[in-house]
């Protein structure tokens, strides 16, 4: 998409880097898979509001989904359990009921949906207990948050902390960063020699997706160290954003990579250099 | 002596017996009285919407929002780094023209057309961290050929939406006359609706993991849709309608669906750059790609 260009570029107007002194590195990332976590706080809010939602709705217009003297409309009719009406002489603790519609409007409104029959054998186990996919009542058990790698931590593995973006750190040339490969020549453009890069580097089972041919950032090292001000033998590194997408990564040894690790934001502070992570600190998400 | 002016009425009128007028422009009634505000009588009804006492007020930050979290989180950073070019300069679209004042007739006329078009476009400003293209919302258009024959089908269309959005739905009413296709201004024709915020993210989950994984006859969207400034639609058959949850999981009620149009509005400048922000909230797209005609200008292509 981004083919497009809005405007001829310039003649550079200093003096070319040689090829040999350009790498371009990587920040390859696994993306959120599942919602990040709420605070305390933001919980208790969302119940709040969500219970607010809910007793402002209309009431359920069950003689819409219900045909009248159907089976279905008086199983439902059944499961429902109804408020008691006001009357006189008692005393009702909660307030006067005010009912309309079978419902009393000053609450929020509880649909009960009647329970399939496989549902009524109680005290069976859920294990002997074939689960039924067109019993819409059946019970919702979700996936949970907290693998099994999360549980070792284990830092090699695509299926820890599910909620953040975990980003591929490795040690190159006793220094834990973002991987780097050399420039060749210039038949290539950068990304696509990140893009081989990687692939020899983690194995042919990867599949990555390189966001932008555009870099995200520029590394200036000098002798293994961050620079500010870049001599004329100093190393420029051109950082490449781009996405796991499927796949597993499998570490081949080479380009000086002896490990690496999936890790999060915090994470990569503890690992890497305190130069470093400044300098990338901005790209990182804090999610 | 103290000259008080009246404003004067036109005498021949009331002569020929016709209410008279003044040309001179009133300045009372312009500013519009709500007699809601004057009245002691409902006190909450003075209250603004956002007021958890007002009638009117809605919660609505209920739950986490699914799709807004993935926007700020993954795709927002991906979109800006996708959309940035070197030395990027605003595109300044065809604007009306002034007149060159040869004429005394120029005077007071209205201005001339853009250059090349009828319509004035908007500049194409340069993409900065500020201006990332968002979801803005969708609108939905059900316009029901059978209603002009049955206006029924219309009203079911109207339901069939509600159900589907849970939102207000408002009427489309014919505008023009058609002899031949038998239609006449003002028959109700089917149902439209709005949404934007969470309902409108809540409404593009269902539709990209529940519906259109499922549909049969759905390729993806073109890439020639669009309509040139960020605004994507497309169609969906009415077998299509059949597979939203709230239709599927009750077929004996929904003997008829009716097929609709949906707008994807997003604040993207041009369509190639909605493309991509569509794409990456779960729509699919097929087809060759456009060069936006204001690029192809800019460029001389």
């Amino acid at each position: 998409m981004s083919h497009f260009k809005w405007g001829r570029r310039c003649l550079a107007t200093n003096v070319a880097t040689p090829l040999s002194n350009v790498q371009t590195g990587v920040i390859l990332s696994r993306v959120p898979q599942v919602t990040p976590e709420v605070t305390d706080f933001e919980q208790k809010f969302y119940k709040y509001q969500d219970e607010l939602e809910r007793r402002l709705m209309w009431t359920f217009p069950r003689w819409f989904y219900f045909k009248k003297g159907t089976v279905a409309e008086r199983e439902f009719s059944q499961a429902q359990k109804y408020p008691l009406p006001a009357r006189d002489g008692v005393w009702f603790p909660k307030g006067k009921p005010e009912i309309r519609h079978g419902r009393d409007r000053r609450f929020k409104e509880n649909i009960v949906l009647p329970k399939a029959e496989g549902h009524e054998k109680q005290g069976e186990s859920s294990a002997t207990q074939v689960e039924n996919l067109d019993d819409a009542s059946r019970p919702i058990k979700p996936l949970p948050r907290v693998t099994e790698a999360d549980k070792t931590n284990n830092q090699h593995s695509l299926e820890r902390k599910l909620s953040r973006t975990l980003y591929l750190l490795v040690r190159q040339n006793n220094m834990w960063k973002f991987p780097a490969f050399p420039v060749p020549d210039d038949s290539k453009p950068l990304h696509t020699i990140a893009e081989e890069g990687l692939k020899n580097l983690g194995g042919e089972k990867l599949n990555v997706w390189t966001v932008s041919h555009t870099p995200t950032a520029l590394l200036k090292f000098s002798n293994g160290k961050l620079v500010h001000d870049l001599p004329q033998d100093g190393i420029r590194e051109y950082l490449i954003r781009s996405h796991i997408i499927a796949g597993e990564f499998q570490l081949n040894k080479i380009d000086g990579c002896e490990e690496y690790k999936w890790l999060t934001r915090e994470e990569i502070q503890q690992q890497t250099d305190p130069a470093y992570f400044e300098k990338i600190d901005c790209l990182l998400s804090k999610v | 002596m103290v000259f008080v002016q009246l404003r004067q009425f036109s005498n021949s009128s009331i002569a020929a017996g016709r209410p008279g007028y003044s040309l001179v422009k009133p300045v009372h009634h312009r500013v519009r009285i709500r007699k809601q505000l004057l009245s002691p009588r409902f006190p909450e009804l003075k209250l603004p919407p956002t007021d958890v006492r007002s009638p009117k007020y809605r919660p609505f930050l209920v739950r986490q929002d699914r799709v807004k979290e993935h926007y700020h989180n993954t795709l927002k950073s991906d979109l800006l780094l996708i959309n940035y070019q070197h030395d990027q300069k605003d595109v300044e679209g065809p604007k009306r023209r002034k007149w060159d004042m040869s004429s005394p007739y120029h005077i007071n006329r209205p201005l001339q057309k853009p250059k090349g078009q009828i319509v004035p476009s908007p500049t194409i400003r340069a993409r900065t961290w500020k201006n990332v293209p968002f979801f803005e919302g969708v609108s939905i258009n059900c316009f029901v050929e059978e209603a002009k024959a049955n206006p029924a089908a219309a009203i079911a269309a109207q339901l069939q939406i509600q159900q589907i959005t849970n939102s207000k739905v408002y009427p489309i009413y014919a505008k023009t006359n058609v002899p031949t296709w038998k239609l006449r201004p003002g028959m109700l024709m089917g149902a439209r609706t709005r949404l934007t915020g969470a309902p409108a993210h809540q409404f593009l989950s269902t539709l990209t993991e529940l519906v259109l994984p499922r549909a049969r006859d759905f390729r993806g969207i073109r890439n020639s849709a669009g309509d040139q400034y960020g605004n994507i639609a497309f169609g969906l058959s009415a077998e299509t309608v059949r597979l939203f949850p709230e239709i599927e999981h009750n077929q004996d009620s929904w003997p008829n669906t009716y097929g609709f149009w949906l707008t994807l509005h997003t604040s993207a400048q041009l369509d190639y750059e909605a493309r991509t922000l569509l794409s990456g909230l779960g729509l699919p797209f097929y087809g060759n790609e456009k060069v936006p005609l204001l690029l192809r200008q800019a460029q001389g292509l």
